[in-house]
């Protein structure tokens, strides 16, 4: 029901539900070279609502496979770490960053120029029903060269 | 064991960083030095290189040598950090622009993970970035030899669960390498181009 109400909301809007739906903001996929394998994306996710809520999961038609990934700095050595899923606490913003939290976009099915649009479907747990259904939420990313910092403009 | 070795590692990188510092606190009490970099005292003098290039052909002390160079240590199966690295030197190079004499520095990407990094896979990856940039790789001893020369830390982390196997833990600093093919000064995270081209003009400018 609130997969239908999500999407319902995209096309013609419909009532408003209990729980306001997460906000993707800024998505990009970062260009890569053509038989890399992998490459990352990142977002921003802001949770309206006064509830938490949990990011499980992203999938896309352009890649084989998503993961939520980490990588996290420590004596200047970077680690990166596979996340199950990403809670965004009521009234928060989730960065995901270069250098930081990304999305880990496996075997893209077709090469990916800058400018491409790739589109993201996530995957949350709004804790509304029981037993829970995931909300889905559409999202575009845009493919561009990015570097470590000052890629990500508002 | 495999725990004993990294700490052991972590424990060497520790004490580099600690000279290294100690190295910077002297520096920064003159006044034109670099506003992040780390700029050695003393140029460090590496060891005999002996690395293969994404053209297949030897890459020893000599390819470093006769231009500045900027070296990365990372590899291919990494989306974040490594690829950010490699467009961020890319954007250093814009605004450094070519020298008086017409040099531009160059830029190294040296695998920390040989295994899956063939030379072969480096040149459809590393140039990508930059058409000059170069993508070097090697057996492990001659690999080990020249990270623990610098400081360089990497581990290898297995992902049960996700789609890569194993990903590479790795120092991600930036190493620059003086025209005699010396280390020079070392770029910690976050890498910022307008900072590291700044830092390496003030670098340059004081040595050549």
């Amino acid at each position: 029901m609130r997969i239908l109400c999500a999407l319902a909301l995209i096309l013609v809007g419909c009532a408003p539900p209990e729980q306001p739906l997460p906000v993707a903001r800024d998505a990009w996929v970062r260009a890569a070279p053509p038989d890399a394998g992998m490459t990352a994306g990142y977002l921003t996710i802001s949770n309206p609502g006064d509830r938490p809520m949990t990011l499980t999961g992203v999938r896309s038609d352009a890649f084989e496979r998503i993961e939520l990934h980490a990588t996290i700095m420590e004596d200047g050595i970077a680690r990166m770490r596979m996340e199950e899923a990403v809670e965004i606490p009521p009234g928060e913003t989730v960065a995901f960053e270069p250098g930081g939290r990304h999305l880990m976009m496996f075997g893209a099915k077709t090469p990916l120029g800058e400018d491409d649009a790739v589109g993201l479907t996530l995957t949350f747990l709004t804790g509304d029903a029981r037993p829970e259904a995931p909300l889905e939420l559409g999202v575009e990313a845009t493919v561009r060269r990015g570097g470590g910092s000052h890629a990500h403009h508002h | 064991m495999a725990i004993a070795r990294r700490t052991l590692l972590f424990a060497v990188v520790a004490v580099l960083a600690a000279a290294l510092g100690a190295f910077a606190a002297r520096w920064s009490e003159s006044t034109a030095g670099p506003e992040k970099a780390l700029l050695l005292d003393q140029p460090r003098i590496l060891p005999a290189i002996r690395l293969v290039d994404h053209h297949g052909r030897p890459f020893d002390n000599a390819r470093l040598t006769g231009a500045w160079s900027f070296v990365f240590f990372g590899f291919t199966n990494c989306p974040d950090v490594c690829p950010a690295a490699l467009f961020t030197l890319d954007q250093v190079l814009e605004r450094i622009g070519p020298a008086g004499d017409g040099s531009t520095p160059r830029v190294v990407m040296i695998s920390v993970d040989p295994a899956r990094d063939t030379p072969q896979k480096l040149s459809t990856y590393v140039p990508y970035f930059d058409p000059d940039f170069l993508g070097v790789t090697g057996d492990m001893p001659e690999i080990k030899r020249l990270t623990d020369a610098i400081g360089v830390a990497f581990a290898y982390t297995p992902t049960p669960g996700s789609g890569d196997g194993y990903t590479v833990d790795h120092t991600a600093s930036i190493f620059l390498f003086d025209p005699d093919g010396r280390l020079s000064a070392i770029f910690s995270t976050p890498h910022d181009a307008g900072t590291i081209a700044s830092d390496f003009r003030r670098i340059a400018g004081g040595r050549s």
